[in-house]
C-alpha cells in the first residue's frame, strides 16, 4: 500500500490482516462483501481484531493499556478501513465509548474500565436521540438521584453497538432546566441492570455501513449506582465536547483507509483495462482522476496526521483543529471517492462487477464518516462560532513557532494529556497564524536552492489567499443563532489555509530534509499546488502536480 | 483595552455582547435570564470568554460563562476574579 504511516502497532496490523485475507478466513474480502449485502455484522474480522489484541491501543497506559499515541490509532484504523469501513467502525466504537471516562472518570473507575476493555468489554456512546439530530442539549433521556444512586429513564437512537454493546456511556438530563450544565454522563452496565429497565431498539437498515449494529436503547426506571456517574454532575456536555475533540480528530483514518482502498483498486483497474489497445490509464481523462485522487490523499493524509499529533502538542487549539479536519478530510474524501467511481464504473466502458462492487460499497461506506461524531455542518459551524478569535489572532501574527515544527515534525510526540483539552481555543489556531513567517522561511530558503522556488512560490500565493479568508471571517457578523451559508464557505476556505499550514510544517522544515528532500520538496510542491487550485479561482492543478502524483502510483504500487 | 471593573461596567459590557451576538438591542436583553433562554448557543456562549480576555486583561476559563447562566451571576464571578 501507499503512503502508510504504518510503523510499529499499523504494520503488525496490516500483516495480521493480510495473513487472514484467504477464502474463508475473518478478513476474505468477497464474504465481507457478501455479508454486507445481508446487513450481516461481520462477526469474524472483529473477533479477529480482538484476537490481535486491538483494544490495548484504545486504553491509557496509566490504565493498563497502550494508548499512548493517537498518530498510532489513526494508523491502526486507517488499516482496518482498507479492507472494510464498517470492521474498523464497529471495533474502533469501544474507544469512542470509554473515552469520556479517560478524560473525566474518577482513577478507579478508570482502571476498572480499562481491565475491562482489555478482557474484550464493548463499549458503546449514547449521546443521540430520536427527533434531535445533532442538538445534544436538548437530550430528553433523564438521569435522577435517588436514595441508591440513579435512575435513568428514556431512549437513545441511531447508536453505533448499543446492542452488542456491554456497556453504554450515555449523556442524561440531571437537571430538568435547559443549560449547558444540566446534562451529566453515566456509565451503564447491562450486567449490572435489572433485565426489565432497559430494551434494544431494532438494527435501523441504512444505506452503508450495513453491517454495523446501529441501533438504540430504551431504559425504563433503571437504577445505577451511585458511582456510576463520570465526572461531576452537569459536567457532561463539557466532557462530551472535549471528549470529541479526540474522537473527530482520529475518526478520519476512517476516510484514509477507504480512500486507499478505492484508490487502489481505480489504479488498478485503469492500469489494466485496455480501451481500443490502449490501457485506460493512459486516458488523460483516467490519468486526472487518478493523479487528483492522489494528490487529495496526500493533502488529507498530512492534515490527518498533523491534527493528531496536535492532540498531543496543541490540546488546547483542538476545538478548532479537530473541527476543520472532522469538515475537512470526509468531504474531501467524499468527492474524490466520486470520482474514481465514476472512472470505473462507466458503463460505455466497462461492465466489471470484480471492480465495480468494491468501490461501490466504499462510497456508500464512507458517506457515515462526514454525518457521525459532529457533520460537516456541525463541525463548520464549531469553526464559524470561533471567528472572531481566529481572525483576532491571526492578526496578532500569534505564532508557536517550536510547537508548529514539533506538529509537523515525524519524531516522537509529547505525552497524551488529555486535561489540557478547552472547550474554546483562546489562542486560536498556531499553525495557520504561522502560515505567514512558514512561507517567508521557504522563500528565504528558495534564495539558496532552486529547487524550493515552486512551492516558496505557491506558499506566498496561498498566504495571500489565506489573508483574504481571514478578512471574511473577520466580516462575519457575530450571529449565535443562525449562520450564513457565506459563513460555512469561509469556513471550509479556513480548513484549506490549515492544510497548507500542516503541509508546509510537515514537509517544508529541515527534519523532513533527510536524504529524501528531493522527494519531500516535490510533495510540498504538489500539495500546495493542489491547495492553491481549490482556494483560487486562477490557479489549477499543474501539470508538474498531477505528473509527480503519477510518477508516485507507477513506482509505489508498480506496474 | 483593560478598565477598572465595577459590576456595573461588567453587566454593561456583557449585555452589549449579548445583544450584538443575538443582533437585538441591549435594552431586550434583561440581566437575571440564563443567557440560553434567550437561544444562544452554549459553544457560542464561551466565545463571550475571549472578548473579557481582551476587556479585562486577565486569562478566563471559559466554562465560568456556563457556571454563571446571567449576566448578573456572570458579572459577580468575574468582579471577583479581577479583585
Amino acid at each position: 500500500m501507499t503512503s502508510s504511516t504504518a510503523r510499529g502497532p499499523a504494520a503488525e496490523l496490516d500483516e495480521w490482516i493480510a495473513s487472514r485475507e484467504g477464502e474463508g478466513a475473518p478478513f476474505d474480502a468477497r464474504a465481507l462483501y457478501e455479508a454486507d449485502l445481508r446487513d450481516a455484522f461481520p462477526t469474524d474480522a472483529v473477533r479477529s481484531l480482538d484476537d490481535f489484541g486491538l483494544a490495548r491501543y484504545y486504553v491509557p497506559q496509566q490504565y493498563g493499556g497502550e494508548l499512548t499515541s493517537i498518530p498510532q490509532v489513526l494508523s491502526l484504523w486507517r488499516v482496518i478501513a482498507r479492507r472494510d469501513l464498517t470492521v474498523a467502525v464497529a471495533h474502533g466504537k469501544t474507544l469512542l465509548g470509554a473515552i469520556c471516562v479517560w478524560i473525566a472518570g474518577r482513577p478507579e473507575q478508570a482502571q476498572a474500565l480499562g481491565r475491562a476493555v482489555l478482557d474484550g468489554m464493548v463499549v458503546s456512546w449514547g449521546l443521540t436521540e430520536r427527533g434531535r439530530g445533532s442538538d445534544l442539549m436538548r437530550s430528553t433521556v433523564t438521569l435522577r438521584s435517588t436514595d441508591r444512586g440513579w435512575r435513568l429513564n428514556g431512549e437513545k437512537w441511531l447508536i453505533n453497538n448499543a446492542t452488542r454493546g456491554d456497556a453504554i456511556c450515555v449523556l442524561a438530563r440531571s437537571n430538568p432546566r435547559m443549560g449547558p450544565r444540566s446534562l451529566s454522563l453515566a456509565f451503564v452496565e447491562k450486567s449490572r441492570l435489572d433485565a426489565e429497565s432497559f430494551a434494544h431498539l431494532p438494527k435501523e437498515p441504512t444505506l452503508g455501513i450495513r453491517g454495523a449494529d446501529i441501533s438504540g436503547i430504551a431504559f425504563h426506571d433503571a437504577q445505577l449506582e451511585r458511582d456510576a456517574l463520570v465526572g461531576h454532575e452537569g459536567q457532561g456536555l463539557e466532557t462530551v465536547l472535549r471528549a470529541l475533540q479526540v474522537t473527530r480528530t482520529v475518526c478520519v483514518g476512517l476516510s484514509l483507509g477507504a480512500l486507499d482502498h478505492a484508490l487502489a483498486t481505480a489504479y488498478e483497474f485503469a492500469c489494466n483495462r485496455q480501451i481500443h489497445g490502449r490501457a485506460l490509464i493512459d486516458l488523460d481523462m483516467a490519468a486526472q482522476t487518478v493523479a487528483h485522487a492522489h494528490l487529495a490523499r496526500a493533502v488529507v493524509g498530512t492534515v490527518a496526521e498533523v491534527a493528531c499529533r496536535c492532540l498531543h502538542v496543541f490540546p488546547e487549539q483542538m476545538s478548532v483543529i479537530s473541527a476543520i479536519t472532522k469538515a475537512f478530510v470526509p468531504t474531501t474524501v467524499d468527492e474524490t471517492l466520486a470520482g474514481l467511481a465514476e472512472l470505473v464504473g462507466l458503463r460505455s466502458f466497462v461492465a466489471d462487477h470484480e471492480v465495480c462492487e468494491p468501490l461501490e460499497k466504499i462510497e456508500r461506506d464512507h458517506r457515515i464518516v462526514a454525518i457521525f461524531d459532529g457533520s460537516t455542518v456541525v463541525t463548520r459551524n464549531a469553526v464559524v462560532s470561533q471567528f472572531p478569535i481566529l481572525s483576532r489572532e491571526y492578526d496578532r501574527a500569534r505564532d508557536d513557532q517550536a510547537r508548529c515544527v514539533e506538529a509537523g515534525g515525524t519524531s516522537e510526540v509529547h505525552p497524551l494529556a488529555l486535561d489540557g483539552l478547552e472547550l474554546l481555543s483562546a489562542h486560536g489556531c498556531s499553525l495557520v497564524q504561522a502560515l505567514p513567517r512558514m512561507a517567508a522561511q521557504l522563500v528565504e530558503a528558495a534564495e539558496h536552492n532552486a529547487s524550493l522556488q515552486p512551492s516558496a512560490w505557491l506558499a506566498e500565493r496561498i498566504v495571500t489567499c489565506t489573508q483574504a479568508v481571514i478578512a471574511r471571517a473577520r466580516a462575519i457578523p457575530p450571529a449565535a443563532q443562525q449562520v450564513e451559508d457565506a459563513a460555512f464557505e469561509v469556513a471550509r476556505d479556513y480548513e484549506l489555509c490549515f492544510a497548507a499550514a500542516a503541509c508546509l510544517s510537515r514537509w517544508a522544515h529541515p527534519h523532513a530534509h533527510g536524504d529524501r528532500s528531493s522527494h519531500n520538496t516535490q510533495r510540498l510542491t504538489s500539495c500546495l499546488d493542489w491547495i492553491l487550485a481549490r482556494l483560487s479561482h486562477d490557479h489549477d492543478v499543474s501539470a508538474e502536480a498531477r505528473r509527480w502524483a503519477l510518477d508516485q502510483l507507477h513506482g509505489v504500487q508498480g506496474v | 483595552m483593560t478598565a477598572t471593573a465595577t459590576q456595573p461596567i461588567l453587566s454593561l459590557f456583557l449585555t452589549e455582547k449579548v445583544a450584538t451576538y443575538l443582533q437585538r438591542s441591549p435594552e431586550q436583553i434583561d440581566e437575571t435570564k440564563p443567557l440560553t433562554d434567550y437561544g444562544l448557543d452554549s459553544v457560542y456562549a464561551l466565545t463571550l470568554a475571549g472578548d473579557l480576555e481582551d476587556f479585562l486583561g486577565i486569562t478566563v476559563d471559559p466554562s465560568i460563562v456556563w457556571d454563571n447562566p446571567s449576566i448578573s451571576e456572570l458579572s459577580v464571578a468575574l468582579l471577583a476574579l479581577t479583585q
